[in-house]
């Protein structure tokens, strides 16, 4: 007697084959991303660890001489010299003052578009709005960076009345135009998915929309945002290109942000074309390649945490 | 598709919107009247270089600061057009770059030392060496070349390859200063020759590839950039026939290249380049020393009033 | 059109007047004229998409949101036509909302409570901890919840979740509470918990709630409407509706004929 189709064993197994093939594929491929993340910060480290072994590269720099000032108490980068200088300091004070000045301007502007989209326009517009603001992610960088050397530079300089026309500034203001897009969208992404009820209950009690938004709405989507607050962070502080045009790429120990300065990101690119492989120079710069790569590591890393915290101090025991 | 189109547009219309805005920003500092002396600049000299890892930070910091090291206020800047567009909007500052890229600034005069006139740069002062501060530009190879690159070598130091070279806007070698390069019949009989260095000669290079490349059928010179760093390590390397160099091999590099490759660098100058210096079109200054330069470029002039009135050295 | 529930308007809190409504070209609300007493449980029942909710969403206009809607007719709240009304947040504070599912804010517990008073600057301080905690006293959670007042509403179970909106809404002190199947996301234990509290509310609050449960509205509604596509069919004390239906239809949906 034929037993019934689905009894046949093909077609019994084929599709626990199927499931399995498709799950070893996504496994695989959630694999390859990690492992791809594991060899960049080898392939960085390996390169970068030479500054704290070799002999040959610690007659020229050691971490310490990098730290530490100059015999003539001063900070300064000099790779390119008879002595070369390679301070950590004005290139750290660089770093954190355009990635502050950015953050400054983004992130009330982003998220402030963000409660807007999600909470006042009308879907209409909001259908406009995203994407447009969303298209800002893809002008590239160097488009961004261009514009902030040739006219964000004249509005800032006039407008301040600086005596440099590039500065921390107007490198902010380039590199927050590509920091909105990113902190934007993930930030309406949360916020508009704070359920409708919560709304409901606040509106039925008498609040206004911008007592809900702020009171109500915004707290429920406060891991999504400073998300979003982190996700842009680790984007001001690795973007090259609009600092590397905008800053004047001058090594300044100052947090002044009237002043030029040299970020991090631009140094590597600025100089790692041309440094001769396997010099003191080249593993410096590797070194502070895995120094970003670190510090935005442990900075999301902090973000996660404390976002997670949040989020259970919200939900509670995390019932519902 | 809307999308695409979209994003396609955008950078378009931000790049006309800054065109636009870029003509009528370039600075709005007043004019001396004529007739009249003009007044002197004063406040904070803003200065612009190149980044360093260029030919060109490395020559003016050889010949222009003896090697001391650059100001940490020197705002480096990706290119000689950056340089320029930077001081055409800046009445303050001062920058430097090749001769070539002069367009909406002002380029002084350079004196060696306040007893000597100032000059003018100009090709006719660069090839005659009356110009202070102008370089040659070179062909490094590994061991005396021979073959297809002896040959190829020896076309570019010819009449018709200092043709080429004054004709993209690079000053030819003097005839007497031209090097002799025997074109040997020796070598291998590879037709192909990589050329590989500074961004500043990547065209002049690839220029001299074309042209005689069609007059050789057959042969191939593939001319990349990069910069002259990468050009002589990659020449170290053996990654590269022929290295183009805006600036000498330093001894450290012959040395490397000696150890790793058994044999002498040879050098060839075969063009030669200007630095001129540049100021915004309203600054009344005509005429710069190489000492005030320097003292403008180490930090130790840091205004206009110090620069007018420093002492020769 | 059952008139005889009519009631004297002297003893109306609120009162539906010839209301129809519309979502767009949708007609939800047909006419419906009604009028609850004070200090007493209205239920309105009738199957899904009879217009109970949007009749109960008019009264604190709630549907004002929502795009496409738009009501004629009369509302009166104490009398006066509060769809002429502009200021709709004295209205919510007057006239509160529950709501299907427990919608506490991700909040700690005495935030939830003080929500209302701190939006409406009522109090502050040691007043505020006050209304915070007669309001949670009078929806009986007090006890519970005294020592973890900082603890986030999520946190707590269903039944808590629901009690704690309630406490929320008595915080602003409100005049009537709408309730919009208040018991339907609950267990029957927390359902019938929360009907008690509901008999305990009504000596201060005029209550309307909605539901499906035709049990659940005889057992604690005072009178009761029947809604059939978009139509007040019959408004009757609840015993009365139960037990000697005047309408066919009504007499079809309370037996279970259909619904």
């Amino acid at each position: 007697m034929p037993s019934p189709p689905s009894d046949h064993p093909l077609i019994r197994r084929n599709p626990r084959l199927a499931e399995k093939a498709i799950e070893a594929a996504i496994r695989l491929s959630a694999f390859f991303v990690i492992a791809a993340l594991a060899l960049i910060f080898i392939f960085i480290a390996r390169e970068a660890v030479p500054l704290l072994t070799s002999a040959e590269v610690h007659e020229e720099v050691t971490v310490s001489r990098m730290v530490a000032p100059l015999p003539n108490g001063k900070f300064s980068w000099q790779p390119v010299s008879t002595v070369p200088k390679y301070s950590l300091l004005p290139l750290l004070a660089g770093t954190l003052k355009v990635t502050l000045v950015a953050l400054l301007i983004a992130l009330p502007l982003a998220v402030g578009a963000a409660i807007f989209t999600s909470e006042f326009a009308p879907p209409g517009l909001r259908e406009v709005i995203k994407p447009v603001i969303e298209l800002l992610a893809g002008i590239p960088s160097v488009v961004i960076g261009f514009f902030a050397l040739m006219v964000v530079a004249t509005w800032v300089q006039e407008a301040f009345g600086l005596v440099y026309r590039l500065n921390a500034i107007t490198a902010g203001i380039g590199l927050s135009l590509a920091v909105i897009p990113i902190v934007y969208t993930v930030a309406e992404d949360a916020l508009s998915a704070v359920p409708q009820s919560f709304r409901d209950g606040s509106l039925a009690l008498g609040a206004n929309r911008w007592q809900t938004a702020w009171r109500v709405v915004l707290p429920a989507a406060m891991p999504g945002v400073m998300a979003a607050g982190v996700l842009g962070f680790g984007r001001a502080i690795g973007e090259t290109m609009i600092v590397l045009m905008a800053s004047g790429n001058a090594a300044i120990s100052s947090l002044d942000p009237r002043e030029s300065f040299r970020s991090i990101s631009a140094t590597i690119a600025a100089e790692l074309g041309e440094v001769v492989h396997g010099s003191a120079h080249y593993h410096v710069l590797f070194f502070l390649g895995a120094l970003l790569f670190v510090i935005t590591f442990l900075l999301n890393l902090a973000g996660h945490a404390w976002a997670a915290r949040l989020r259970t101090r919200l939900e509670g025991g995390g019932r519902r | 598709m809307r999308i695409r189109t979209l994003s396609r547009i955008i950078p378009l219309l931000a790049i006309l919107a800054l065109a636009g805005c870029g003509s009528d920003s370039s600075a709005p500092a007043p004019k001396p009247a004529e007739g009249e002396s003009p007044a002197p600049l004063s406040g904070t000299i803003v200065t612009y270089g190149r980044e360093n890892n260029s030919g060109t930070y490395a020559y003016f910091k050889e010949h222009v600061l003896q090697e001391e090291d650059f100001d940490a206020r020197v705002q480096t800047l990706p290119g000689t057009a950056a340089v320029i567009n930077a001081v055409s909007k800046d009445p303050r500052s001062i920058g430097y770059g090749g001769i070539a890229y002069a367009k909406g600034v002002r380029a002084l005069k350079v004196k060696k030392d306040d007893a000597t006139p100032g000059v003018e740069p100009t090709i006719e002062n660069v090839v005659s060496g009356a110009y202070p501060i102008s370089r040659y530009l070179y062909f490094y190879a590994i061991g005396e070349p021979g073959g297809e690159l002896a040959r190829y070598i020896a076309w570019t130091v010819g009449d018709d390859g200092q043709k080429v070279c004054e004709a993209v806007g690079y000053y030819p070698m003097p005839v007497e200063k031209r090097p002799k390069v025997a074109a040997g019949s020796g070598g291998d009989s590879r037709k192909t020759v990589t050329v590989k260095g500074s961004d500043t000669m990547v065209i002049l290079g690839q220029r001299w590839a074309e042209a005689y490349m069609e007059k050789n059928p057959g042969v191939v010179i593939q001319v990349t950039g990069g910069g002259s760093g990468t050009g002589i390590a990659a020449l170290i390397d053996g990654a590269t026939d022929l290295c183009q160099a805006s600036r000498p091999m330093k001894p450290k590099e012959r040395e490397q290249a000696r150890a790793k490759r058994g044999k002498e660098v040879v050098e060839i100058a075969v063009a030669m380049d200007g630095l001129a210096v540049f100021v915004h079109e309203s600054n009344p200054l005509a005429e710069i020393t190489l000492a005030r330069l320097k003292a403008i470029y180490t930090g130790s002039a840091k205004n206009w009033e110090d620069a007018g009135a420093l002492p020769p050295k | 059109m059952n008139t005889s529930a009519a009631v004297s308007a002297r003893t109306s809190k609120l009162a539906a007047e010839r209301l129809s409504a519309y979502y767009g070209g949708f007609q939800a609300l047909r006419e419906v004229t009604m009028s609850l007493r004070e200090q007493s449980i209205t239920a309105i029942i009738g199957p899904s998409g009879c217009g109970k909710s949007t009749l109960l969403r008019s009264f604190n206009r709630m549907n004002d949101d929502v795009r496409g809607f738009c009501a004629e007719g009369r509302i009166l709240l104490d009398g006066e036509d509060i769809l002429r009304r502009r200021d709709l947040t004295s209205l919510r504070k007057r006239v509160g909302m529950v709501f299907q599912r427990p919608n506490p804010f991700p909040l700690s517990v005495y935030e939830n409570v003080a929500y209302g008073p701190r939006i409406h600057g009522l109090a502050r301080g040691s007043e505020l901890d006050a209304i915070v905690e007669r309001s949670l006293r009078a929806t009986g959670m007090w006890a519970e919840v005294r020592d973890r007042l900082g603890a986030s509403a999520l946190s707590l179970s269903g039944e808590a979740q629901q009690r704690l909106c309630i406490s929320r809404l008595l915080a602003v002190a409100p005049e009537v509470l709408l309730m919009d199947e208040p018991c339907s996301a609950l267990d029957p234990i927390a359902t019938m918990r929360i009907e008690e509290l509901m008999q305990d509310l009504k000596a201060r609050y005029t209550i309307v709630i909605v539901t499906h449960n035709m049990q659940q509205a005889t057992r604690c509604s005072d009178e009761c409407g029947f809604m059939w596509l978009g139509e007040l069919v019959e408004f009757a004390p609840t015993t009365e509706m139960f037990t000697r239906p005047k309408n066919p239809r009504t007499e079809g949906y309370v037996t279970g004929r259909f619904g």
